[in-house]
């Protein structure tokens, strides 16, 4: 086992494995920088090249890039407010408010040492379980993936603000827009209006895009300010940042392991780690009302998860083949591609590329918060750039990362449409990230629900995981609930305060 | 005004859901459990929403009549915002909310609203560019029309900025990642593909 792991160790450092890990992180950088062209995408461009390469040195080059992408996307949500893939939308809520009142610095920070404290939880997880963790991946079918998404459903309450109300119905909202397209069970064209575009269904990167990134133009517009309202230290605070990590260390582990944990269970996904893990420092935090307007636990929870969650995915795709998660479908077909049979193989005979996995996690989310921590203050300088030289980069950037996540011109129609719809919600205070939670567990929880009651019927809620599941999300809803009515109270009051002050 | 949005809108949200079920209602049981699982909830909650909306302008219409003089409007740059709220209007949580918005702008409210026309009519443009023109050059030749006339840019800054995103679109997104463009309007209407164009980056781009 520490052979192995040492082997594992010293492979990614030989030549030329050390020289495709930097080019990964390079490549990764730039990829998550642009909108649209995701992880995904790069994975798929990138494959081929990997064809005469050893097992460590693809993966060194492969994963490198992966790992390193969501760090990017995270960068150009926090000072664009546009998600650079849809697993940083959440980063966005406090975040690019963060941007505003000068704290990009600060934001960037935070996220990135978050990442790396995520970085090391998702890579513990690789390690700690790989040989434990067939039982627990095995009891997951699915019903208990269907209580899974009605437990992340409850986080809608956390992510609504003082307005159950409303957040419920944006969630509904949310929901119904996943039953558009064509009905993966029996074909059935729904809600489509002879529209081809919509057999696929809404996309998520087109309304996360339209929800979050054009109200932020038309709002950068109407100010006529730069991105940053005010300026803030030296390097707008990126040590702060560093610090908040270690001041809410607590909240980060929590993110990094709840996300891990995801990540671990196939067919969830990484959208949902980062809005379950932001539901989750909303719904622990005690005082809440800065969230939403640049509150940095809103980064550190999102920051943690985007690396943890890929250590946990990782597990699965090793141990029996079973990707976690559509990227890592792809890295199954390098696995192939380089000779390598996950499964049982993997934890004996190869164990040291196993290891190998867990380093290059690791040392690629390093290196790559390393050189973004020399750059950011260069980052920073670009919130402060003249805001009409920037919307129409953004509107390109937000045109672009719209198209090419699916080359469809339906989506930038899409983008516009929602891009509108968000507008008007911000300006009339109704919460957008419970229409995003919605859309992204909507399809998820129709799938497990139709599969669950063909296969078990009503027995599906006999199972022990499923009740003690569901018994974790009636306590979180409830806990949800109270804690709604007492922010509403506390809001009305201090209106009352703020009334008497005016009339007085 | 703000509450008029919010009723708008609240409707909006019922209408929405009452269409989801109508339209639902001819499909197969499996089919349309999902969407009317989620829309008949949601369309109690989207009604009590509205009605809630409905008893709060009635109470502020009341608040109002019971009113006996008119106050005067407060200072329109103070903190609280007091002098966005209209006079002898009886401020609800609501109006408090908006005001500390639109001062926090520090902008009057009809500069921020012919902002936002502006800035719609500009991603409007944005879009018909690149419909008609398609992706590739209608961006560019959009930037460059919104450097130099809205944003007022020197023509040289605005010749640079526009030629970088050009070269940036063409060179990673057409050349790199082959990203396959919509077809312009152009295109359908007269043919016009874009070819000269494409032989003439392509002479910059791959003969060297």
């Amino acid at each position: 086992m520490i052979e192995a792991m040492f082997e594992g160790l010293t492979g990614i450092f030989v030549w030329p494995a050390f020289g495709l890990l930097l080019l990964g992180i390079l490549i990764g950088w730039f990829v998550g920088l642009l909108p649209g062209i995701g992880s995904i995408v790069a994975l798929a461009l990138m494959i081929p090249f990997t064809f005469n390469m050893s097992p460590i040195e693809a993966f060194s080059f492969l994963l490198g890039m992966f790992v390193v992408t969501t760090n990017a996307g995270e960068i150009t949500a926090i000072l664009f407010g546009v998600p650079g893939e849809a697993t940083t939308a959440a980063t966005i809520l406090d975040g690019h408010p963060m941007t505003k009142k000068g704290e990009a610095g600060r934001a960037m920070g935070a996220s990135l040492m978050s990442s790396i404290i995520g970085a090391i939880i998702g890579a513990a997880t690789l390690a700690a379980l790989i040989p434990v963790v067939r039982p627990l991946v095995l009891s997951f079918a699915a019903p208990e993936l269907f209580a899974l998404t009605i437990l992340g459903v409850t986080f809608i309450a956390s992510l609504s603000g003082d307005n159950l109300f409303k957040g419920v119905l944006m969630a509904g909202f949310g929901f119904m827009l996943t039953a558009v397209g064509q009905d993966g069970q029996s074909g059935v064209l729904r809600y489509t209006f002879g529209q081809l575009y919509l057999w696929d269904g809404i996309g998520l990167i087109p309304v996360a895009v339209g929800m979050f990134a054009v109200p932020e133009i038309m709002d950068l517009f109407v100010r006529g300010t730069s991105l940053a309202e005010a300026k803030v230290g030296k390097l707008g605070g990126v040590m702060e940042g560093v610090k908040d990590a270690f001041r809410h260390i607590g909240l980060v582990v929590r993110a990094g392991a709840m996300s891990a944990f995801i990540g671990l269970i196939p067919g969830l996904g990484g959208a949902v780690a980062q809005w379950v893990t932001y539901g989750h420092a909303v719904q622990s935090a005690k005082d809440k009302s800065m969230f939403g307007h640049g509150d940095v636990r809103g980064v550190l929870a999102p920051g943690a998860s985007s690396n943890a969650k890929e250590g946990g995915a990782l597990v699965p795709t090793v141990a029996f083949g079973v990707p976690g998660s559509l990227a890592m479908a792809i890295l199954l077909g390098a696995f192939l591609i380089v000779g390598l049979q996950p499964g049982p193989n993997m934890l004996e005979e190869n164990l040291h590329v196993t290891w190998s996995l867990v380093f290059i996690v690791l040392f690629a989310t390093f290196i790559s918060c390393g050189l973004a921590f020399l750059f950011l203050g260069q980052m920073v300088k670009i919130t402060y750039v003249k805001g009409t030289i920037l919307i129409p980069f953004l509107t390109l950037l937000i045109w672009m990362g719209a198209y090419t996540a699916t080359n469809n011109f339906g989506d930038l129609v899409s983008v516009f449409l929602f891009g509108m719809l968000g507008f008007i919600l911000v300006k009339l205070d109704w919460p957008r990230p419970p229409l995003i939670l919605g859309l992204v567990l909507g399809g998820l929880t129709e799938k497990y629900l139709f599969i669950a009651t063909q296969r078990y019927g009503i027995m599906l809620f006999a199972r022990p995981v499923v009740i003690v599941v569901l018994i974790l999300t009636l306590a979180a809803l409830v806990y949800s609930v109270m804690q709604a009515k007492s922010m509403r109270k506390e809001r009305l009051r201090r209106e009352q305060v703020q009334r008497e002050a005016l009339d007085a | 005004m703000r509450k008029w949005s919010e009723l708008a809108f609240s409707t909006f949200l019922v209408v929405f859901f009452i269409l989801a079920i109508i339209l639902a209602q001819g499909w197969s049981f499996k089919v349309k459990l999902f969407p009317l699982g989620v829309a008949y909830p949601m369309l109690v909650i989207a009604l009590i929403n509205l009605a809630l909306n409905i008893r709060t302008i009635q109470k502020d219409a009341k608040a109002e009549t019971l009113r006996p003089a008119p106050v005067a409007a407060g200072d329109a740059a103070s903190p609280t915002g007091a002098g966005v709220v209209a006079a002898g209007e009886k401020a609800s949580s609501d109006d408090y909310r908006a005001a500390y918005m639109a001062t926090r702008d520090e902008l009057p409210p009809e500069v921020i609203a012919r902002r936002v026309l502006m800035i719609i009519l500009w991603m409007l443009s944005s879009f018909a560019m690149i419909w008609i023109i398609g992706l590739k050059f209608g961006i560019p030749i959009w930037m460059a029309i919104f450097l130099r006339y809205q944003s007022k840019e020197k023509i040289w800054v605005t010749l640079v900025l526009s030629l970088f995103a050009f070269i940036f679109m063409v060179g990673f997104f057409d050349r790199v990642v082959h990203i396959p463009w919509p077809d312009s309007q152009l295109t359908h209407w007269f043919g016009w593909d874009w070819t000269f164009v494409d032989g003439f980056y392509g002479f910059f781009l791959e003969y060297p």
